[in-house]
C-alpha cells in the first residue's frame, strides 16, 4: 500500500518530481566540484600534542624539569583522556592525549588549554609549552626546498621564519609550517675561559655587559631584565613621546665597543671575546639539492580541509613573495600528495567516460527505445549524485573509501533501473497489444509497483550486508565507516528513485507521442535460444546441482590461496625513505650519509627529485633526534612504478649500518595513526595491524620511577611469564642507550674552592650551551644575543673537564678538579605512559587462545611481589578488541539470518527460502575465482565486491521465484517445466539486460589496470565481473532447474492482508470478475488476456502447449488486482 | 554415479549442509583477519649479495665486522694510522667512537675491509688529533670516515 501510493503520488506529481530530480542534478553536480577531496578519510580520533623546546637539555633533564610536571601536575585529569603519554627526547618534550571517540576535537583542546595557562611555574630552562595544531590524517600538504644560492643559510632562515612562514601561515587551511635546517640569526658573543683568565676578567662580567647593553634580556639578575619605558614629554601644546634607537648594537662590530664592565672602559667586549653572527646548535637539518647549506618547509593542513585548495593557495602565496626572494631558489616539487589526488581524479574521470558511453550503448542495444535509455542515462547518474550529495551536506571530504563504497553501490543502482523500466515497458507494449482500455498511469503504476515489490527485499537485503563493517570500532572503524555511509545512501537514494523520479519518467516519457514498443533485437534473437537450453537444462536437476557443487567446492578451496589486504595499496608516487643511525650519531655525519643516499637515489632513473630532513624542527611532526633522518623521493609519472620502487629498496638496502625503511608516504600517514597510541610506529604492512599499531599480542607493562630498578622487575617478569603455558618470546623491550658525558660535582672538592654545584652546571651551559644575554629588535624582527664559548671550548671530552670555573676569591679552577667528568650511557628517548615511567615484556601467545594466556600471566604476576612505587599491568594489545571483533562475527551471523528470514518472507517458504540462501554462495564462488586469476589476492576492493554480487545474485533468485509464484497465482499455472520456462523466459530479458549492462560499466576499470586512483576499484571491477558470469549463470539456468526440482512442495500461500509492497489479494468470482476483499467490483479480469498475449508474443517456440488451466478458478487463489 | 542412488531427500540434506558450511566459511573469511602481503611499506629488502658481515671470534668477546669492496666504497670509508708525535701516541679525532656505556674505542683493520674494535684512553684533543694515553701500538690502521656505519653494523641499530 505505501509503495503503491508513493508511486502514485509521483505519478500525479510527475512533473513536480522530475523538476526536483534535474533541480538536484544540477546543483549536486555544481556544488559536488568544489567539494574536498583526499585520499584518505579523517580517521584519526581527536588527540592533543603538547611540545615544550628546551634546546641543550638531555632526555634525562627533558622529562624531569618539563615532563613531569607537565603532566603530573597539569595535563592529568583532563576530562574524557583515553591514553596520556610522553617522549623526551634531548631538548624536547611531547606529550600526546588521545581521547575518547565522543569528544570534540575542539572541545578537549580548550580543556587541555586551561591547563596549560598555568604553566608558568615550569623552570626557565625552555620555551613555553605549545599546543600544536589540529592536524589532519593526512596532515603533510606539501614540502618547499630553499637553497640559498647568493645569501648565506642564516639569511634564508631570517627570510623563511619571519617572512615565508607567516605568509604561508594565513593561507586558509594551513594548521602548521615547520621548518627544518632553520638558522635563526644569533649574534654571539665567543668567548674562551683561558683567555679570560689572562686578561683578568670574569666570565660573569662578560655575560652582565652583553646583557645589560641590550634592550631587554631575560635574565632577571641583570638590570636589562626591566627595560623600562620611555615616556613622554609634554609641552604647553603638544606631547612628544621618547623613543630610544639601538642601532649600532645590533652588529657585531657594534656590540663589540661595548665597554666590558669593572675595567673601567679600558676593555672593550672585541677584545676580551669574539662577537660574531651565528646560530644556534642544530636540532636538525635539510638536505636540498644535495646539500645540507638548505632550508625545507613542511606545510601540514587542518582535519577536512581540501588538499588540492591548500595547495594551490601555498602556491599563490609563494608566487607572491618571490620577487622579494631572489637570493635562493624555491622548489615546490620534492612532495605534493596533491598530485597522486590529480592523477587519481584523471584517472578515474577517463574510466567514469568509458563507462558512460558503453553504459549508453549497452542500453541502447538492449532496451532499444529512446525514452527507455534516456530514463536510464537519467535515473542512474541522478541516484548516485544524490547520494553524493548528502555526503557533500555532511560535510565528509570525499576520499578513496567513499568513492569504493559508491562503486559498490553501482550494481543496485543498475539493477533498479534497469528493472523498473523494462517491467514497465513490457506491461505497457501487452497493453496495447491487448488493446487495453487503461489509462497509461494506472499501466505504469501496476508495472512499477509489480517491479518493485520483490525488489524492496532484495534492497534490504543489500542493505544489511554491510552492516559488519559498520559495527566495526575503532580506528579501523573510523577508516572504514565512510564505505558504509555511502554504500547506504546510494542503495537508498536508488530505492528512492526507483519509487519515484522513474515512474514519472516513464508516464511523460510514453504519456508523447506514439512509442514504438519494440523488444530489442538481440533480444530477440537470443531469447529462443535461451529458451531451447533452458528447456533442456531445466530436465537434468542433477547437472544443475553438480555445477553448483562444483562452483562452491573450487570457490572454497581457492579462498585459502587468496591473501586479503584489507588496508589499500595506493600507487604514491610519494615515497618515504627512513634511516636511523645508533643512537648519539652527530648531525653532521647524518647530513653527510643522507646526503650521499640522497644524490645515489636521484641517479635512479625514473626517481625525479629527492629532498630530506634531518633530526626534528620546531612544531615538527618528528620526535626524534639527529641520528633519525627521512627521504622524500618523488617517482617521475613516466616511470615504471614497480620498477622504480624495486630499485629504490635495493638502493637503500645496500646502506651500510643503518635501519632502513621505505614506504610510500600514504601508507606513512596511515602508520602515524597506528602509532598514536604508543608512539611506536606499526610494522610496514597492509594488514589491520598498521590502523592499531599491534605489534606482539602480549604485553605486560611494569611501571616504576628508577630505570634500573625498572630494568630489574623486567628482567623478574620475563622470567615469571615464560613459564606460562602458550606464552612464546618474551622480551624485554628496553630503549637503546646512547654515550654522554656526565658530571657529577664532587661536593667536597668543590667546597674547597668556594663553588657550589650550580655554579659548575651555570658556567658549563654558558660555555657549552650558551647562555642568551638579551634580545634586538631589527626590521621587525628579533634576534637573541648568546654569550658562549668558543669551539675549541667546546669541541671534546678532555676539554670539558679543562673548562675554568671562576672561584668566587677570583681564581680559577678546571672542571674536572671539581666534578667527576666521565662518559656513560643514558637512554635516548625516555616513554611515559599513564603519567609513570614504563618497560614492557612483550611476548606471544600460541596453541591457545590469547585471552585464557593473559589470565593464566595475570594469575602468576598477583604472587609477584613489587618494590613500592612499581606495579606490572597484563595488556592484551590486540587488533580484534580494538576492532571489536566480537560483535562483527556476531553481527555477520546475525545479518546471515536476517537474509534468510528476509529471502523466506519475499518467497513466502521456508523451502523456497533455503533452496535461495543455499544458492547464494554459487554466485560469490564465481568472485572468488575471479580474485585467484586476478593476483590470488583479496585487496579491500575484491572483499567489498562480494557486496555487489550478493545484492545481484539476492535480486535474481527473488524475482524469478516470485514471478513463478505470481504467475501461479494469477494465470493458474500449475507448477511444472512449462511455468518455470514461462518465469525464467520473463525474467531472461531483463536479468541479461542488467548484467550486460554491469559488466560493461565496470569493463573500463578491469582494462585500465591498478593505477593511480583506481588501487580499490580495479580489483572490484575483477571480482565483480567474475561475480556476475555466475550469478548470472546461476539465475538464468541453474535457480530455474532447481526450483523445479525442489520448488513443487513449496505452495505460495494466499495472502489474505495487503501486503506493504503492493500485492493485495482480491478474489475472483466464477464469472471471472475480480473482487475486493470487502466485495466490491474492480475492473475486468485482465490477468488472463495480458498474460496470454505475453505468452503469444513472447517466444518463438515449437509447439509447446498453452497454459492448461486458464480458466478461473472461483474463489481460490488470490490475484494480483490491476 | 554413487550420489545419484541416495535417497534424494538425504542429498538434499547433504547438498545443504555442505553449501550451509560454505556460506559460513567465506562469510567469516571475509572478516580481514589478515594474512598480509606488504605492498604499501616495507622494511628495506637485504639485497643479494651482502654488503657486509659481522664474524664473531671464538673464545673472546669480540666481533669482527668484514665490509665487501662496493659497501666500502659506497660509504666512502677512509683509514689512517696510530702516529707517534713528540713522544706520545696520536690518531685523528674523526678515528674515536664512544659505545653506549660511554667507553672511547676506535676500529682497528687488520686486514682490508676488516674491523675489529678496539678500546682506547684519550688523554687530550688538540683540534683534529686525539691524543692517546692508552691503545693500539702505533702504526695500527684505523677507520677514519665511516666508522659511525662501522659500528652500526656491528651492534645493529634498533627501533627508538
Amino acid at each position: 500500500m505505501i509503495i503503491r501510493s508513493i508511486i502514485r503520488s509521483s505519478l500525479r506529481f510527475r512533473i513536480l518530481v522530475i523538476a526536483i530530480a534535474v533541480g538536484l542534478m544540477a546543483v549536486g553536480i555544481t556544488q559536488l566540484r568544489g567539494a574536498p577531496v583526499d585520499t584518505l578519510p579523517e580517521f584519526t580520533p581527536p588527540y592533543v600534542e603538547v611540545q615544550t623546546e628546551s634546546l641543550g637539555l638531555s632526555a634525562q633533564e627533558v622529562e624531569q624539569l618539563i615532563t613531569v610536571p607537565l603532566e603530573a601536575d597539569l595535563l592529568n585529569g583532563v576530562q574524557g583522556i583515553d591514553v596520556i603519554r610522553s617522549k623526551s627526547v634531548p631538548g624536547l618534550s611531547d606529550i600526546v592525549m588521545v581521547f575518547d571517540n565522543k569528544t570534540s576535537l575542539y572541545q578537549a583542546r580548550q580543556l587541555v588549554q586551561e591547563r596549560l595557562i598555568q604553566a608558568h611555574a615550569l623552570p626557565n630552562v625552555s620555551k613555553p609549552p605549545t599546543m600544536i595544531n589540529p592536524l589532519s590524517s593526512s596532515s603533510r600538504v606539501m614540502m618547499i626546498g630553499l637553497d640559498p644560492k647568493k645569501i648565506s643559510p642564516i639569511e634564508a632562515s631570517v627570510l623563511a621564519r619571519w617572512t615565508i612562514k607567516p605568509s604561508l601561515l594565513g593561507v586558509p587551511g594551513v594548521a602548521n609550517v615547520a621548518i627544518w635546517g632553520s638558522r635563526d640569526r644569533q649574534l654571539q658573543v665567543q668567548v674562551s675561559p683561558e683567555q679570560l683568565k689572562n686578561q683578568g676578567i670574569k666570565l660573569s662580567q662578560v655575560i652582565d655587559t652583553a646583557g645589560n647593553a641590550q634592550l631587554v634580556s631575560p635574565l632577571t639578575f641583570l638590570e636589562a631584565s626591566t627595560p623600562g619605558t620611555g615616556g613622554f614629554i609634554e609641552t604647553p601644546n603638544q606631547r612628544l613621546q621618547v623613543r630610544h634607537a639601538f642601532g649600532q648594537l645590533t652588529t657585531p662590530k657594534g656590540l663589540g665597543q661595548v665597554p666590558v664592565d669593572g675595567t673601567d672602559g679600558k676593555m672593550r667586549l672585541s677584545d676580551v671575546a669574539k662577537v660574531v653572527n651565528g646560530h644556534p646548535p642544530l636540532i636538525g637539518n635539510a638536505i636540498v639539492s644535495g646539500n645540507s647549506k638548505g632550508l625545507l618547509l613542511v606545510v601540514e593542513k587542518f582535519p577536512g580541509a581540501d588538499t588540492a585548495k591548500v595547495t594551490s593557495g601555498v602556491q599563490d602565496a609563494l608566487n607572491k613573495l618571490k620577487p622579494g626572494l631572489s637570493g635562493m631558489t624555491i622548489d615546490t616539487g620534492i612532495f605534493q600528495p596533491t598530485t597522486y589526488i590529480q592523477d587519481a581524479i584523471s584517472n578515474l574521470t577517463l574510466a567514469l567516460i568509458i563507462a558512460g558511453i558503453l553504459l549508453a550503448l549497452a542500453l541502447i542495444a538492449f532496451l532499444f527505445q529512446w525514452r527507455t535509455v534516456l530514463i536510464c542515462l537519467i535515473v542512474i547518474p541522478l541516484s548516485l549524485v544524490a547520494a553524493a550529495f548528502v555526503i557533500y551536506l555532511l560535510g565528509q571530504t570525499f576520499n578513496a573509501i567513499l568513492f569504493a563504497g559508491l562503486a559498490v553501490a553501482i550494481a543496485v543502482v543498475i539493477d533498479d533501473a534497469v528493472a523498473s523500466v523494462h517491467n514497465v515497458v513490457r506491461r505497457l507494449r501487452e497493453h496495447s497489444q491487448a488493446g487495453g482500455e487503461r489509462s497509461k498511469a494506472e499501466v505504469v503504476l501496476t508495472a512499477s509497483a509489480e517491479a518493485r515489490s520483490p525488489l524492496m527485499y532484495a534492497t534490504l537485503i543489500a542493505l544489511l550486508a554491510i552492516v559488519p563493517v559498520a559495527v566495526m570500532d575503532g580506528r579501523p572503524g573510523a577508516f572504514f565507516a565512510p564505505l558504509a555511509l555511502s554504500y547506504v545512501l546510494a542503495v537508498v537514494a536508488s530505492l528512492v528513485v526507483a519509487l519515484t523520479v522513474t515512474p514519472a519518467l516513464c508516464l511523460l516519457l510514453f504519456s508523447w507521442g506514439s512509442p514504438r514498443l519494440r523488444v530489442s533485437p538481440i533480444l530477440r534473437r537470443l531469447s529462443p535460444r535461451y529458451e531451447g537450453a533452458l528447456s533442456r537444462f531445466i530436465r537434468a536437476p542433477r547437472a544443475a546441482l553438480i555445477v553448483c557443487g562444483i562452483l562452491v567446492v573450487a570457490g572454497l578451496g581457492a579462498l585459502p590461496l587468496l591473501h586479503a589486504s584489507v588496508i589499500p595499496s595506493f600507487k604514491d608516487r610519494d615515497v618515504l625513505v627512513h634511516l636511523q643511525s645508533p643512537p648519539g650519531t652527530s648531525e653532521a655525519k647524518m647530513s653527510g650519509a643522507t646526503a650521499q643516499l640522497g644524490s645515489q637515489l636521484e641517479k635512479i632513473p625514473g626517481v625525479e627529485k629527492v629532498g630530506a630532513t634531518v633530526g626534528r624542527a620546531i612544531t615538527g611532526d618528528q620526535i626524534v633526534d639527529v641520528n633519525s633522518s627521512e627521504l622524500s623521493v618523488r617517482i617521475s609519472p613516466s616511470a615504471n612504478y614497480d620498477a622504480t620502487m624495486a630499485s629504490i629498496k635495493d638502493a637503500v638496502g645496500r646502506v651500510q649500518g643503518v635501519r632502513s625503511s621505505v614506504g610510500t608516504s600514504l601508507n606513512q600517514d596511515i602508520r602515524n595513526v597506528g602509532a598514536l597510541y604508543t608512539g611506536e610506529q606499526p610494522k610496514p604492512g597492509n594488514n589491520l595491524d598498521v590502523l592499531t599499531g599491534v605489534h606482539e599480542p602480549l604485553v605486560v607493562r611494569v611501571y616504576g620511577q628508577n630505570l634500573d630498578v625498572l630494568r630489574g622487575e623486567a628482567k623478574k617478569v620475563q622470567g615469571v611469564i615464560s613459564g606460562v603455558d602458550g606464552v612464546v618470546n618474551p622480551r624485554v623491550r628496553l630503549e637503546p642507550e646512547r654515550p654522554v658525558i656526565n658530571i657529577e660535582t664532587n661536593l667536597s672538592r668543590a667546597l674547597r674552592y668556594g663553588l657550589k654545584p650550580g655554579d659548575v652546571r651555570r658556567t658549563e651551559a654558558a660555555l657549552v650551551q650558551g647562555i642568551q644575554v638579551g634580545s634586538i629588535f631589527r626590521e621587525q624582527k628579533v634576534f637573541d644575543v648568546v654569550v658562549l664559548g668558543k669551539p675549541s671550548v667546546r669541541q671534546n671530552e678532555a676539554s670539558v673537564r679543562n673548562m675554568l670555573i671562576d672561584t668566587p676569591n677570583g681564581g680559577h679552577v678546571r672542571l674536572g678538579q671539581v666534578a667527576n667528568v666521565r662518559t656513560g650511557s643514558a637512554p635516548t628517548v625516555i616513554n611515559r605512559e599513564a603519567v609513570s615511567r614504563y618497560v614492557d615484556v612483550t611476548a606471544n601467545v600460541s596453541g591457545r587462545s590469547l585471552g585464557a594466556g593473559a589470565s593464566d600471566v595475570k594469575a602468576r604476576l598477583a604472587n609477584v611481589n613489587f618494590p613500592l612505587e612499581y606495579h606490572a599491568e597484563v595488556r592484551q594489545a590486540s587488533t580484534n578488541q580494538e576492532i571489536n571483533l566480537a560483535a562483527i562475527v556476531g553481527s555477520a551471523l546475525i545479518v546471515v539470518i536476517a537474509i534468510f528470514l528476509l529471502l523466506q518472507a519475499a518467497l513466502r517458504s521456508w523451502r523456497l527460502a533455503t533452496l535461495a540462501f543455499l544458492t547464494l554462495p554459487v554466485a560469490l564462488a564465481g568472485g572468488v575465482l575471479a580474485a585467484l586469476i586476478n593476483g590470488a589476492a583479496l585487496p579491500l576492493g575484491a572483499l567489498i565486491a562480494f557486496l555487489a554480487i550478493l545484492g545481484i545474485a539476492a535480486r535474481n533468485a527473488i524475482v524469478l521465484i516470485h514471478r513463478c509464484q505470481r504467475l501461479q497465482l494469477d494465470a493458474a499455472y500449475p507448477f511444472g517445466a512449462d511455468l518455470v520456462r514461462r518465469g525464467a523466459g520473463e525474467r531472461f530479458a531483463p536479468v541479461l539486460t542488467s548484467a550486460s549492462t554491469l559488466a560493461l560499466v565496470v569493463l573500463p576499470f578491469v582494462i585500465m589496470g591498478n593505477v593511480a586512483g583506481l588501487e580499490i576499484v580495479h580489483p572490484m571491477a575483477v571480482v565483480i565481473l567474475g561475480g556476475l558470469v555466475t550469478s548470472t549463470l546461476l539465475g538464468l539456468f541453474m535457480l530455474p532447474a532447481l526450483y523445479l526440482r525442489f520448488g513443487a512442495a513449496a505452495q505460495p500461500e494466499v495472502e489474505l492482508v495487503p501486503g506493504w509492497t503492493g500485492d493485495e489479494a482480491v478474489l475472483v468470482g466464477g464469472d471471472g470478475r475480480v473482487f475486493d476483499p470487502n466485495g466490491s467490483r474492480r475492473s475486468e479480469r485482465e490477468p488472463e488476456r495480458q498474460t496470454a498475449a505475453t505468452h503469444q508474443e513472447q517466444s518463438a517456440r515449437a509447439g509447446s502447449t498453452p497454459p492448461a488451466d486458464e480458466s478461473g478458478s472461483s474463489g481460490s487463489a488470490g490475484k494480483d488486482g490491476e | 554415479m554413487g550420489w545419484l542412488s541416495i535417497d534424494p531427500r538425504r542429498r538434499l540434506r547433504a547438498a545443504c549442509s555442505g553449501l550451509a558450511l560454505v556460506a559460513a566459511c567465506v562469510s567469516l573469511s571475509a572478516c580481514g583477519q589478515a594474512k598480509g602481503v606488504s605492498t604499501g611499506g616495507y622494511e628495506a629488502d637485504k639485497p643479494a649479495e651482502p654488503v657486509s658481515t659481522v664474524v664473531p671470534i671464538k673464545g673472546t668477546e669480540s666481533e669482527l665486522v668484514k665490509f665487501s669492496a662496493l659497501g666500502a666504497k659506497k660509504v666512502g670509508l677512509k683509514t689512517a694510522v696510530i702516529r707517534r708525535e713528540g713522544g706520545q701516541k696520536v690518531m685523528p679525532y674523526a678515528a674515536l667512537l664512544y659505545d653506549a656505556e660511554g667507553r672511547s674505542f676506535t676500529y682497528t683493520s687488520p686486514e682490508p675491509l676488516t674491523f675489529l674494535r678496539k678500546d682506547v684512553k684519550v688523554e687530550r684533543v688538540d683540534g683534529d688529533i686525539a691524543v692517546l694515553s692508552a691503545g693500539p701500538p702505533v702504526g695500527t690502521r684505523v677507520v677514519t670516515t665511516g666508522a659511525d656505519e662501522v659500528y652500526g653494523t656491528e651492534v645493529g641499530v634498533e627501533p627508538e
